[in-house]
């Protein structure tokens, strides 16, 4: 929008009214959370959003140079986000370290809110299982079971059990981590968002055809199990972030195909608890070649599909490649030298590229305000 | 697809208002490609109606006289040529001839509505014995264009409601110039009241032709998205209707043109809404051509006195211009438009993708982003950004605010080269 240009009007419609319909939509996960575990997920939930939203204040303004970021809401949302993955028994530091280090090294670094390559929660999220591997992969942290708050309940008395069981779990089950107690509130969060326009449905759609399709072709031999709350809560709200995954609707088709095929290997590559984090973050990681592979075909020009077979099979196999290595290293248990590369590369790019990059943006836009 | 709200709900039905005509009125001169030249000599004694410039070049056209007076200087205002006539205010008429066409040969009607200086009124003002000149190619055809997609204006709507029946007398007009297999006059669906009215003007006429309710979409109206959702061909950019089977042309078009043969008048006005976003009111009015947006502020209640030409929109607020750059309505204007600024803060682009969702082109605008990590030169060619009809419908649904359209421009000239 400028005064000179057309157009002069614009949609009212912001970042942070975008981000705020994620947080309505997750309002309802963090209630079940707190019901479920009471005063553990409301320090989880309060740390994390808390240190989110200080470190993305504290950072954009010494390395970007902005100080009004935090205003668009993307930080409360990385932070719920973040909360939301973790068991209800991680202790508050680690949680405030994830925090930080999801705004810092998931975000800022990158240059800020749309230019991040990784989705910054499940960086955050690795980033602490890497530094506190001891505690964050341990088996006490998600024996849950004796802390539970508020038991689950049977909703359908009359129905008949094995019935009346399942249908339960599909509403209540707090089991895993925080955002997963409720599979009826993360698809109703899921559809409110795709009402909203705020997702859409092709990701998850996608994902979910092509999952269940391998889940039913693998042999009954590979052992091959997934938390349903857990995949559904990444694909509806991790796997459709707006700034990590493609903006356009073949883009992101082929986009949840191929995260179904990762998570689906790093599943038969017995990568636990990690498989759907592993998958969304080895997705982002192709979401910028994706996008320009898939481009829309333009109003009237003819079809230009057979120049795309060759890209698109080179793709498929640098992702798949990319999804075997990642599991290869997790046997070897040599994730956190990938972490630690992450690390170095990220802080090499903000110091050589971005640093420059966001000052010339500011510059650009200040001469667009003396126009 | 892009929806904007519909805000001249409120007015859009009322009559058309009349507004005193000026003193001095500044004749543009500059039309479609073309720059006509006067045919009358300073301080010369002209009529109403009376021809007063012309042009010989492949789209000229002819300019009449709107009012009676006394031709002034030729004035070259921002780069454009005016010619200002000194109005006497006793509207001295020049004898008219107006005529029975059936009898008439399609270049005998070609040519009355070249003389009579009918040109489109949707915006860009190509001529339209141009238009309609089809030569052998046959027309499956003939869209009346009656969407006027821009928020805020109601022109066409309410000369369809108060004009249908001289609508109806053009479109037969043109019909026996082009003679096309099927008629179509396009409406929005929110507007579907239009219909009967429509249909009963070309009962009363015994004209053939359908009323085709469109969707609300921003920019339906745009020639060669009529012609997808009507005849479901995709014309990439460039492309000649005609040579398709397909000519459109605006509803305000075909009723210069019945005023042209029918009354023998040019073509010297035009309806046009004015609209305060201040206030929240607008009107449609009856503009002469070459009336100064200088003069309608001050009539007209709509715009403040202490204007700002930086706040008023000549020509919509999606596509139009600064009304800096334009000093008066010509025969394209469909609307003057008076904003409040918008404090809007640009942000990066969080890559929602609506952009791309809303592009009647199917295009990717984001792409054209300096720092998009897509940008190679190549690259926006692949993306195809010269096919983009520069809507804005992409700027508009922007929540970062990022100015879409001017980098769409620039990168359009960087690919020209
Ligand atoms: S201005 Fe161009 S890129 Fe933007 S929506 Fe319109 S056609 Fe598409
Ligand atoms: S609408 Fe704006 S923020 Fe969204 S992808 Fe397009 S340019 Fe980026």
């Amino acid at each position: 929008m400028s005064e000179l240009h057309s157009p002069f009007l614009s949609r009212r419609l912001s970042v942070s009214s975008v981000m705020f319909d994620v947080v309505i939509a997750l309002v309802p996960l963090a209630v079940i959370a707190c019901l479920a575990f009471g005063i553990n997920s409301l320090i989880i939930l309060g740390v994390a959003i808390v240190s989110c939203l200080l470190s993305e204040i504290l950072f954009s303004a010494i390395l970007l140079r902005q100080t009004n970021t935090w205003k668009d809401s993307s930080a409360i949302v990385t932070g719920i986000l973040l909360a939301l993955t973790l068991s209800p028994l991680t202790p508050w530091y680690i949680v405030a370290f994830g925090g930080v280090t999801a705004i810092l090294f998931g975000k800022v670094l990158w240059g800020g809110l749309g230019r991040n390559t990784f989705n910054p929660a499940l960086v955050g999220r690795e980033l602490m299982t890497v530094f506190f591997a001891n505690t964050m992969n341990g088996t006490g942290i998600w024996s849950t079971a004796k802390h539970v708050n508020l038991q689950p309940t049977s909703f359908f008395p009359n129905v008949a059990e094995s019935a009346g069981s399942y249908l339960n779990k599909l509403i209540y089950s707090p089991q895993g981590a925080l955002g997963e107690y409720s599979i009826l509130f993360i698809v109703l969060g899921g559809l409110y968002l795709i009402f909203r326009n705020r997702i859409s449905w092709h990701i998850p759609l996608a994902m979910f055809f092509v999952f269940t399709q391998v889940q039913w072709l693998i042999p009954d031999s590979i052992p091959f199990q997934f938390a349903l709350a857990g995949l559904l809560f990444g694909v509806l709200f991790m796997a459709t972030d707006m700034p990590t995954s493609p903006s356009h609707n073949s883009a992101k088709i082929y986009y949840g195909v191929l995260l179904a095929l990762v998570v689906a290997i790093l599943i038969i590559g017995e990568v636990r608890y990690a498989y759907m984090s592993y998958g969304i973050l080895i997705m982002n990681a192709f979401s910028r070649p994706i996008t320009n592979l898939f481009t829309p075909r333009p109003w009237g020009k003819p079809s230009e599909w057979k120049s795309m077979v060759k890209p698109v099979f080179i793709l498929t196999l640098s992702v798949l490649g990319t999804a075997f290595a990642v599991v290869s290293l997790a046997r070897l248990e040599l994730i956190n030298y990938l972490v630690y590369t992450y690390l170095i590369f990220i802080v090499f790019e903000y110091y050589y590229r971005f640093q420059y990059e966001v000052c010339s943006f500011i510059t650009s836009k200040k001469n667009d305000e003396e126009d | 697809m892009l929806q904007i709200p519909d805000y001249a709900k409120k007015y859009k039905g009322q009559e058309v208002q009349d507004l005193p005509d000026p003193e001095i009125f500044l004749m543009p001169l500059n039309g479609y490609k073309s720059l006509l030249t006067p045919v009358v000599q300073e301080g010369e004694q002209v009529r109403q109606y009376q021809l007063i410039a012309k042009s010989g070049q492949q789209f000229g056209t002819y300019l009449h006289a709107p009012v009676s007076g006394t031709i002034g200087a030729l004035k070259s205002i921002n780069e454009s040529q005016y010619l200002t006539l000194h109005n006497d205010f006793k509207y001295i008429e020049q004898k008219l001839s107006p005529s029975v066409p059936e009898k008439w040969s399609k270049q005998e009607l070609l040519n009355a509505i070249k003389e009579l200086g009918i040109v489109g009124c949707g915006g860009a003002r190509f001529p339209s014995h141009i238009k309609f000149n089809t030569g052998d190619n046959p027309v499956d055809f003939l869209v009346v264009n009656g969407i006027e997609c821009e928020p805020f204006f109601s022109a066409d709507y309410a000369l369809i409601k108060y004009h249908a029946d001289e609508l109806a007398q053009g479109i037969k007009v043109v019909k026996q110039i082009v003679s096309p297999k099927k008629i179509v006059v396009a409406i929005k669906r929110k507007n579907k009241e239009l219909k009967e009215i429509l249909e009963a003007a070309f009962l009363q006429h015994k004209l053939q032709a359908g009323v085709r309710l469109l969707p609300n979409h921003y920019p339906q109206g745009e020639e060669f998205q009529l012609i997808g959702t009507i005849t479901g061909h995709k014309l990439s950019k460039g492309c000649i209707p005609s040579d398709f089977g397909v000519v459109v042309s605006n509803v305000a078009t075909f009723r210069a043109i019945a005023k042209a043969i029918f009354e023998g008048k040019p073509n010297v006005e035009r309806i046009t809404t004015l609209y305060n976003e201040e206030q929240k009111t607008g009107a449609n009015f009856l503009f002469k051509i070459g009336t100064p947006i200088a003069h309608i502020v001050e009539h007209s209640k709509f715009i403040p006195q202490e204007w700002k030409k930086k706040r008023l929109r000549l020509g919509g607020a999606m596509m139009g211009k600064n009304a800096g750059q334009q000093l008066v309505i010509h025969q394209g204007t469909g609307g003057l438009i008076y904003l409040v600024p918008q404090i809007v803060s640009q942000t990066n682009c969080i890559n929602c993708g609506y952009c791309t969702q809303v592009c009647p082109q199917y295009l990717m605008p984001m792409t054209v982003i300096p720092g998009f990590s897509g940008q190679k030169n190549n690259l926006i060619n692949r993306y195809n950004m010269l096919s983009c009809i520069e809507c804005a419908a992409c700027e508009y649904s922007c929540p970062s605010k990022i100015p879409l359209l001017k980098y769409i421009r620039q990168a359009k000239s960087i690919l020209k080269q």
